[in-house]
Formats: structure tokens, sequence, C-alpha cells
């Protein structure tokens, strides 16, 4: 008799437990997010439209910010703007990877294309169970997550207690570290890490972490590339680390084409 | 609701998808080069290591660390390298990391 297999696909499982991850960091942040667009005079609906509709964190809260300080329209805009450029390079390094979907869906799942989800997408690529329904499921949660502790930061406020706050204020670190350490199979993997660390330690330490953010992906990106192309074996090691990983992860490319079909 | 917060909220709303949109939408339809596909391949870790990087230091204190963040990292990667389960590893990284701030004050 064959085995009763659920039709739940990896692909989606996997999905939903990283979108249950992201949404253990996002919650406390949204929650803080609400308080203090409160506190910058924003209305709870107003808080909330902004988690609905502009859904980035660290411009969400320089807009508060700016708003509590009276900025134009106009300074207010190009700077929660200029925070988020560099979600220009998620899309471009996860655009060779989704050639094969709709386009309405590639414009959908580009909502939702947070530093977390990107992450998320990246190591997913990486350990090799990306596609739509992994990207769909954990924005799913994530958002819904981020909208809803917004919601209860504009409403409830201080209703969490403040040990509870500081363990959790650390979740997407946490989260990020989790991420990030099945991703690392190569050499030149570690070496775009460390120097993307680097970087974004040295831009915090001149005062401009956002764009430190985005100098970084792209320094970081650029010395793993380059240490990638001189190292000779790198690259073949690292293809044989990923086909391990798809076995001990018992996730597959093949069987997430399999499942989307 | 005020409308010209409607406004801004709007245009920062659109301004920020398109940034997250075009480049994906964009670039699928054209076959890059493989020298551009193996360096975007890089582009995840050295986010990922700049977004640790930044959740680690403590703000305005030039180049501060949180202790209570570094001694949480340790637990955090040695469960990720042994489970690869996501929820688990950052849950103990929360719980480490609640524990040492607790501790170290």
């Amino acid at each position: 008799m064959p085995a009763f297999r659920p039709r739940v696909s990896v692909a989606a499982r996997e999905g939903l437990r990283t979108g249950f991850s992201i949404a253990l960091g996002y919650f406390p942040v949204a929650v803080a997010f609400g308080l203090a667009a409160r506190q910058a005079g924003l209305s709870a609906a107003e808080a909330a439209l902004c988690s609905l509709v502009v859904y980035a964190g660290a411009s969400q809260f320089v807009l508060a910010g700016l708003l509590a300080q009276g900025a134009t329209f106009v300074a207010a805009a190009a700077t929660a703007l200029l925070l988020n450029v560099r979600h220009v390079l998620f899309g471009a390094s996860l655009a060779p990877h989704a050639r094969r979907w709709p386009r309405w869906q590639q414009a959908v799942l580009a909502f939702g294309l947070t530093d977390e989800a990107f992450a998320a997408a990246s190591s997913a690529v990486h350990r090799g169970f990306f596609g739509r329904r992994f990207l769909g499921w954990t924005q799913a949660v994530s958002y819904a997550s981020w909208v809803l502790g917004t919601l209860v930061g504009a409403y409830f406020q201080q209703s969490l207690p403040a040990a509870a706050r500081d363990a959790l204020s650390f979740a997407l670190t946490a989260l990020f570290v989790a991420l990030l350490i099945p991703a690392l199979k190569r050499r030149s993997d570690w070496v775009a890490a460390g120097v993307g660390a680097a970087v974004a330690a040295g831009a915090s330490y001149l005062g401009s972490l956002s764009l430190g953010l985005f100098a970084a992906g792209v320094v970081g990106a650029s010395a793993g590339w380059w240490l990638g192309r001189t190292a000779g074996k790198d690259g073949e090691a690292g293809e044989n680390a990923g086909r391990r990983d798809a076995r001990i992860t018992g996730c597959s490319h093949e069987r997430e084409v399999a499942a989307k079909s | 609701m005020h409308g010209d917060i409607l406004a801004l909220l709007l245009v920062v709303g659109l301004g920020t998808y398109l940034l997250r949109c075009l480049p994906l939408v964009g670039l699928t339809r054209r076959r890059l080069s493989p020298g551009i596909e193996g360096w975007l391949r890089y582009v995840g870790p050295a986010v990922l290591g700049a977004l640790i990087a930044s959740g680690l230091l403590t703000p305005h204190h030039g180049l501060g660390f949180s202790a209570a963040g570094l001694g949480a990292l340790l637990p955090t990667a040695a469960v990720a390298r042994l489970t690869r389960n996501l929820p688990f590893a950052t849950l103990v990284g929360v719980v480490a990391y609640g524990v040492l701030h607790a501790w170290l004050g």
C-alpha cells in the first residue's frame, strides 16, 4: 500500500517556518514602530497604513522621526527612499532565479522583498529550495506580523514587559545568523560575509548605516566574487557542498520544481 | 487622516515598491552574463554579514559592540549549524541574549 503523503510542498513548509522565524523578530519591532508613530503624532490608522504600504522598517522609523520634527514633504520622502536604495540589489540578485515565474507573480512577490525576506530567499537559493511558494509563504507571514505588531503598538503601546522586549530585540540578528550559517559553503562566502560586516560597521561608525548596508552588499559581494574566481577548486567544492546540504535538509531544486507543478 | 501624510505614505510606499520590483521584473527578461550572475550570488552572504554586524553594534557608541549580542552569537550559530532549524536557532539566540542581557546589564 502506498504511504500517505500530505500535499504540503517542501517549499511551502519551509516558507511558513521561515516566515514565523521572521515574525518572531518583526513583531516586537513593529510594536515599537506603532508606539513611535503615535508619539510622532500619527494616528493609529496612519501608523497601520504606513506599515501596510511602505513595509520597510528603517525608513518607517525615520519617517516617524522626521514627521515629529516637522520635516517637509520632499525631505521626508527623499530621506526615506534613500534608505531603501539597497533594495535594488535584492531584486537584481534574485532575478536569475525567478525567470520562469509569471510577470504578475514577480510583481506581487517583489512587494515583500524586505531585508529579512531577501536574506531568507538568498539562504533558500543557496540551500536549494527557493521558489514562489517559499517566498510567498515567507512574505505572507512576515507581512501579517509586521502590520499586526504595528496595530498592537499603536493601540496598546507599553503592554509588553521590558524583559521580553529586550530579549526580542535580538530576534532579527539571531535570525540573520541562522540564515547565514547554512549559506556559508565556500571560503569566498565567508569572505563576502566578513567584508560586508566590516563595511557595515565602518559605515555605522561614520554615521550612515543604511547607505553602509548598500555599500556592504556591493563591496562584500565583490570581495567574495573575486576570491571565488581566483580560487580554482573553490567552485567545485561549493557545488559538492551544495549537494551535501540539499541531502541534509532533504530538499532539492528538483523537488521544489516537482512540488510546484 | 491628514491628506499630506496620506500622500507622503503613498509616495514612499510606491517608491520603495519600485526599488524592489524593477530590478526583479526587469532583469528576469534578459540573460545576465555569467560574471554578473556569479557576483550577484555573493550579495546574499555580504548583506547578511552586514545586517548581523549592524545588529550587534550598540547605538551612539562609535564602534562599540553589544557584549550580550556577541555572547549570543555562538549558541545561535552552533544550533543553526547542527540542526539547520531556523525557528529553533532564532529562539535559542533570543533566549541566550535575554539571559546575557539580564546578567551583564
